[in-house]
C-alpha cells in the first residue's frame, strides 16, 4: 500500500511539471506584444525593451519555459502581475480558500443528497417515486449551472429580496453559489447511484444475504451499499475538477471574489502572468484532490490494494 | 475486406428470418424498434428532430431577422407579436434563438464528434497494444487532462482568441483526453475477450482485431457517450460564450445573449429566461436520446 501511495505522489509532482508545460505552452502563443498589453501607451521603444530584457521574453521559446518551470517550481514564483504590480502569490493567496471551500462545499453537498436519492430511487425501482426523482435528476443535469444561478438571483435576490445577490462576507453570500454549483452534481450522483445499486441488488452475493435470512436493513447497509459506492467514489474525484471549473463561471455569476473571478479578470485586461498562475493553481488543487480519491478508493477496492500487497508474479493476469 | 465480411455475414442471418426484408434484419432496425419502445427516449428523439430541423432552416421558421433592430420594441415583453419578447436594441429573441441553436448545435457536433473519433483512433491503440504504448500514452494524457477540461477551454480560447472555428477548436481539443481514456478503459476490458482470442488464433493481424472485431464491440457505448457529450459541450459553448470568450455578442450565441441580458436581469427578466430554457430543452433533449439509446444498444437487454 505505500509503494502505491508513493508512486502516485511521485507521479503528482510529474504531472504538475507537465500541467505548468501545458499552460505555458499554450499561453506561449498569444498573439501580441507582451510589452504592448503591460506597459502604457505612453512607453518608449527602449522602455518596452527593458520590459522584455528584465522577463527574459526576448528568449527563445526553451529558455523562457526553463525558467517559467525554475520560477515556479524551486523558487514558488508565479510572477508579478502586469496590472496590479503585485506577485500573483499576494493576489491570489486569500482568494484561493474561499474557490477552494466553496468547491468542497458543492462536491460535499452534490454527494450527500445525490447519493441518498440514488439508492432511495434504486430500491424504488420502476416506481413513481423512481420516475419522478430521475426525471428531475435528468433535467438538473441538462440545466447549464450559470443559467440556474441568474434565475436564483433572479428570483431570491431580485424578487423576493431573501438572499444577497453579489459578494461574499455572511454565510448568506454562500447559499446561492453553493446550490446553483451543486444541482448538477446532486443529479448526476443521483442517476450514477441507482445505476450502480441497480446492478448490486441483481448480483449473487445480495441473493446469497437474503438466503441467509439477513433482515433487509442489513443486506442493503452491508452488503449492497459498500460495493454500489466503489464506481462513485472514483467519480467524485472527476466531479471535482468539473467543479473547480464550473465554479469559474460560477463565481463571475455571483461577483464571488475567487481566483476564477481573478482568473476572468485577468484574460479581459489581458494580464497572463496572473492567467498562468490562476489555472495553474486551481489546476494543482484538482489533481490534488484527484489523488485523494485515488488513494481512497485504493484503500476501499481490494482489488487495488491486492495488487501492491501480493508479491510474485501470480497477480499478472488473472 | 469488407465484401468478405458481408459475404460471410449475410447467409448466416438469412437462415434466422428467411421471411423478414433485409432491412427489417438490419442491426439499425432493432435498434430502432427498441428505441421505439421507450417513451422518453422518442420524446427527446423528436425534440432533438424539431431542434435541428428548426436549426438548419432557420430561415424558414424565424418570424424576423435575427439582426434587424427596431427600435420601438425595445425591452419588448413577450407577447403575440414577440413571442419571446426583444431585447436591448429591439431584436426578436425568438429568431434570434432559432439562429442561435445553429451555432451551439453545430459546433458541439463537429467539436465533439472529431474529438471521439481522435480518442478512439488513439484509444483503441493504446488500449489494444497496451505495454510501453499504454504506459506512456497514458502518460501524455494525464498531463494533457490535469488542466480542468473546462479551464483548458478558457485558456486556449483566451490564447486563439474568440470566434466560430476557434471555439470548435478549444472544445476539441478539451475534449480528447475524455474520449482516449474511455476507449482505452473499453479495449482493455474487451483484450482478453474469447472472440479476441479466437480471431487471434486464426492469424488475424492487429489492425483487423482492433477495426473489425473490437471496434464494433465498443461502438456503442462511444455512440451513447458522443450524443450524452454533445449535450455537455452545448453548455460548455454556452459558458464561454457567456464570459466573453466564445463566439462573440452580436453573434446570436445562447451564452452571449445570456450575457448581454444578465445586465438587464432585474427590469428584463425575459432576456435571460428564454435562451437559458433554450439550452436546457436542447442538452435534456440529446440526454433523454442518449439514455434510451444506451438501454437499445445494450445486448444484455436482448431477450
Amino acid at each position: 500500500m505505500w509503494k502505491y501511495i508513493v508512486k502516485r505522489i511521485l507521479w503528482l509532482g510529474v504531472v504538475l511539471l507537465g500541467t505548468a508545460f501545458v499552460i505555458f505552452t499554450v499561453m506561449y502563443f498569444v498573439p501580441g506584444n507582451p510589452a504592448d498589453i503591460a506597459l502604457p501607451s505612453t512607453a518608449t521603444y527602449e522602455e518596452k525593451q527593458m520590459f522584455l530584457d528584465s522577463l527574459g521574453l526576448n528568449k527563445p521559446y526553451y529558455v523562457q519555459l526553463g525558467r517559467y518551470l525554475f520560477d515556479t517550481f524551486i523558487k514558488f514564483d508565479l510572477g508579478t502581475s502586469w496590472t496590479y504590480k503585485v506577485p500573483v502569490v499576494q493576489a491570489l493567496f486569500e482568494r484561493i480558500p474561499r474557490t477552494l471551500l466553496l468547491s468542497c462545499i458543492i462536491i460535499i453537498v452534490g454527494a450527500a443528497i445525490g447519493i441518498p436519492l440514488g439508492i432511495f430511487a434504486a430500491l424504488k425501482q420502476n416506481k413513481w417515486q423512481d420516475r419522478t426523482l430521475m426525471v428531475l435528476a435528468m433535467v438538473g443535469v441538462s440545466m447549464p449551472e450559470f443559467w440556474l444561478a441568474l434565475m436564483m438571483v433572479l428570483i431570491f435576490c431580485l424578487k423576493l429580496n431573501w438572499l444577497p445577490a453579489f459578494g461574499i462576507g455572511t454565510a448568506a453570500h454562500w447559499i446561492l453559489p453553493v446550490i446553483a454549483g451543486s444541482v448538477t452534481g446532486i443529479a448526476k450522483n443521483a442517476r450514477q447511484m441507482r445505476s450502480s445499486t441497480l446492478e448490486t441488488i441483481r448480483s449473487d452475493f445480495v441473493s446469497t444475504a437474503r438466503a441467509k435470512g439477513l433482515p433487509e436493513s442489513k443486506v442493503i447497509g452491508k452488503h449492497m451499499l459498500p460495493n454500489a459506492l466503489i464506481p462513485i467514489i472514483n467519480i467524485l474525484g472527476a466531479q471535482f475538477g468539473k467543479s473547480i471549473g464550473g465554479t469559474v463561471v460560477l463565481e463571475s455569476v455571483f461577483t464571488f471574489p475567487g481566483v476564477g473571478l481573478y482568473l476572468l479578470t485577468s484574460i479581459n485586461t489581458r494580464d497572463f502572468p496572473s492567467v498562468r498562475s490562476s489555472v495553474l493553481i486551481l489546476s494543482f488543487f484538482a489533481a490534488v484532490v484527484m489523488l485523494i480519491v485515488d488513494l481512497i478508493y485504493a484503500y476501499i477496492d481490494p482489488r487495488i490494494k491486492a495488487q501492491y500487497v501480493m508479491t510474485g508474479k501470480r497477480r499478472k493476469k488473472t | 475486406m469488407k465484401s468478405a465480411g458481408n459475404l460471410k455475414k449475410k447467409p448466416a442471418g438469412a437462415t434466422k428470418g428467411p421471411k423478414k426484408k433485409w432491412w427489417k434484419r438490419s442491426m439499425f432496425f432493432q435498434i430502432l424498434q427498441r428505441l421505439s419502445t421507450n417513451s422518453t427516449a422518442m420524446f427527446g428523439l423528436i425534440l432533438l428532430l424539431v431542434i435541428s430541423i428548426v436549426a438548419i432552416f432557420a430561415p424558414v421558421f424565424a418570424p424576423y431577422s435575427p439582426t434587424k433592430m427596431d427600435l420601438d420594441y425595445m425591452y419588448a415583453m413577450p407577447s403575440l407579436k414577440h413571442l419571446c419578447g426583444c431585447d436591448e436594441v429591439g431584436r426578436d429573441i425568438l429568431s434570434r434563438l432559432i439562429y442561435g441553436a445553429r451555432y451551439s448545435l453545430s459546433i458541439a457536433l463537429i467539436a465533439d464528434v472529431v474529438s471521439q473519433i481522435i480518442g478512439v483512433l488513439i484509444g483503441s491503440i493504446i488500449g489494444y497494444v497496451g505495454g510501453k504504448i499504454d504506459m506512456v500514452g497514458m502518460r501524455i494524457v494525464d498531463i494533457w487532462a490535469s488542466v480542468p477540461s473546462t479551464l483548458l477551454a478558457i485558456l486556449i480560447s483566451t490564447t486563439l482568441g474568440a470566434g466560430y472555428v476557434n471555439t470548435i477548436i478549444a472544445m476539441l481539443i478539451s475534449n480528447v483526453p475524455g474520449g482516449i481514456r474511455s476507449t482505452r478503459a473499453m479495449c482493455l476490458k474487451e483484450r482478453e475477450a474469447d472472440y479476441l482470442e479466437a480471431a487471434r488464433s486464426v492469424n488475424a493481424g492487429p489492425l483487423r482485431i482492433m477495426y473489425r472485431h473490437m471496434l464494433p464491440n465498443i461502438i456503442s457505448p462511444t455512440i451513447v457517450g458522443t450524443t450524452m457529450g454533445i449535450g455537455s459541450t452545448i453548455i460548455a459553448v454556452a459558458g464561454l460564450a457567456y464570459i466573453g470568450l466564445g463566439i462573440q455578442p452580436p453573434a446570436p450565441e445562447w451564452g452571449a445573449m445570456l450575457a448581454a441580458g444578465r445586465n438587464f436581469i432585474q427590469k428584463y427578466p425575459h432576456m435571460i429566461t428564454f435562451p437559458g430554457i433554450a439550452i436546457a430543452l436542447t442538452v435534456l433533449s440529446l440526454n433523454l436520446f442518449g439514455d434510451g439509446l444506451r438501454d437499445a444498444l445494450d445486448p444484455k437487454m436482448k431477450e
